[in-house]
């Protein structure tokens, strides 16, 4: 695992832009970096590989023992939440994505440091950009992504021709961005959409109605579960049939609070951080993380000893995995998971060792 | 007498000699796999500006719809096509199945695909009034903007 120079494309902002990416700069500084790239060798691509793949089915019979334990108050979550999860659970309802942020110097194996699986972004940098770039800079060379074709193969899951609708924030240029792949990505699959702001969604008395005041059958949300719970609508969750996606049950994986339950579910497993809501299990650095944060909003690494401000919201703490440095960048791995199965990673980076949302992508290969 | 007798059922159901192979169970390998990146990546809509332009649309708007007693009231109003028997969406108050007319925009801001509040609001009919041809006997709201309003003030995605 190296960072190396990279001669950026000519008009490489140009060629990003035609695709429908034009956030690589953001308030004059880079968010897209092409003058450097990460290189591995096929067996670290085959060790991220195989500790999401591992990781992905800890975390299905952890939201198994979740259920049947009803464990929702550790993870934060009230009585209307764990109804919309367990029915979600027991209809089986199929995930479509989901992005692990991992730990990894390309020697020791991979740790877990979240799982973003209700709304992850970041998609179509991992997805779509870094693989153009391969194409025009390495082609001789691999990349581990086969996000886009895994995408369109799991759309294919639902009935052929199946109405979807599509629902962000477009406010968030990101947001949108992810968003209207999913919808390219779904409409390559054979199906129809139709997209809409999250405040545009209608509730027509029985049915979340659209724009057109059709029932929405099955609705991708790039907006999280939790908001949605605090939301006027969130009275209508229980009483409609509409298939979700992520579905409910997303919200036991999404929640900074599963990863003490898996440290209990799988103690010393070597893909996993001790984690607990209580710093004094922890010995050593610990990171201090919102049930909810996002963007790496909230986070606090804690060295031994040090006083903590006291916390505004519900927090786990989890053992510091320091980020690998190249050349005064931490690098982070987001490996994505489409369906079940590991499918890419996109690679963050940033002069902090906390990243949020500010720090750069950069692509990857491997030889 | 465990073991078939030559002219048990099962032994008739067995071909005599090897089948010919079926053609549609004739085995097709993948190509091997020799790389971990998308054989291709192709865009349909995205970079066309094929997108819905979402901020166009505007922010959420409450919708309702009529409800007659009639099947003909409704037609009246609105067409065929546009009229349903349903019962209320609001917890049936009024009881029973009646003729929807279908959802348009509260306030009339609905543009030129909105359906509108029927011919007899439209007119200045009021909600109720029974003349030669009933109008609506009322209408009964939906909402709009009951999401979104945490993603207003705080980051989305992770």
């Amino acid at each position: 695992m190296r960072r190396i120079a990279s001669t950026p494309r000519a008009g490489w902002q140009q060629r990003l832009e035609s695709q429908g990416f034009a956030f690589h700069t953001i308030d004059g500084e880079p968010y897209w970096r092409e003058d450097v790239c990460y290189v591995f060798d096929e067996a670290q691509i085959d060790a991220l590989e195989g500790a999401t793949n591992e990781l992905h089915a800890l975390c299905l019979d952890a939201v198994d023992r979740v259920v049947r334990s009803s464990r929702y108050a550790e993870l934060g979550l009230d009585e209307r939440a764990a109804t919309l999860i367990e029915r979600s659970w027991w209809d089986r309802e199929p995930a479509l994505y989901g992005r692990m942020d991992l730990s990894y110097d390309g020697t020791s194996p991979p740790r877990l440091l979240e799982y973003n699986a209700d709304t992850p972004t970041a998609l179509f940098e991992a997805a779509v950009a870094q693989w153009y770039w391969l194409q025009d800079v390495a082609p001789e060379a691999d990349q581990f992504n086969s996000i886009h074709e895994a995408l369109v193969e799991r759309w294919r899951m639902l009935p052929a021709a199946s109405h979807v609708h599509f629902a962000a924030c477009y406010e968030s240029t990101e947001d949108a961005l992810t968003c209207d792949y999913l919808i390219d990505t779904c409409m390559q699959a054979g199906h129809r959409t139709t997209s809409l702001d999250v405040e545009q969604i209608g509730w027509s008395g029985r049915d979340f109605i659209d724009l057109d005041d059709a029932p929405i059958e099955r609705l991708f949300k790039l907006y999280p579960w939790e908001w949605m719970l605090a939301e006027p609508f969130s009275v209508h969750l229980p009483q409609t049939r509409l298939r979700w996606f992520e579905p409910a049950w997303k919200m036991v994986l999404s929640n900074k609070a599963i990863l003490p339950l898996l440290w209990e579910f799988f103690p010393g497993h070597p893909n996993l951080l001790p984690a607990s809501r209580r710093r004094a299990d922890l010995e050593g650095a610990v990171v201090r993380k919102p049930y909810w944060g996002r963007e790496g909003a909230g986070i606090m690494v804690l060295e031994p000893g040090q006083p903590e401000s006291p916390a505004i919201e519900p927090c786990i703490y989890q053992a510091l995995a320091p980020l690998p440095v190249f050349d005064g960048r931490h690098a982070l791995v987001g490996s994505w998971v489409v369906g079940n199965s590991a499918v890419g990673i996109g690679m963050r980076e940033d002069a902090d060792r906390i990243t949020r949302n500010t720090s750069c992508f950069v692509p990857h290969l491997f030889r | 007498m465990g073991n078939h007798s030559k002219h048990s059922p099962s032994h008739e159901l067995r071909p005599a000699g090897k089948p010919a192979p079926r053609r549609d169970a004739s085995f097709h390998p993948l190509p091997p796999r020799n790389q971990k990146r998308s054989l291709a990546v192709p865009l349909l809509a995205l970079g066309g500006a094929t997108l819905v332009g979402l901020s166009m649309l505007g922010r959420g708007q409450d919708v309702q719809r009529n409800r007659y007693d009639s099947y003909e009231d409704c037609v009246h109003d609105y067409s065929s096509g546009q009229c349903q028997i349903d019962t209320s969406v609001n917890g049936g108050s009024y009881g029973g199945l009646h003729y929807y007319g279908p959802w348009y925009r509260s306030g009339g801001g609905g543009g030129k695909d909105d359906p509108g509040p029927g011919r007899a609001l439209a007119s200045g009919g009021r909600v109720g009034a029974i003349d030669g041809t009933a109008g609506p006997r009322g209408v009964e709201l939906g909402t709009r903007g009951g999401f979104g309003s945490t993603g207003r003030v705080s980051a989305r995605a992770s």
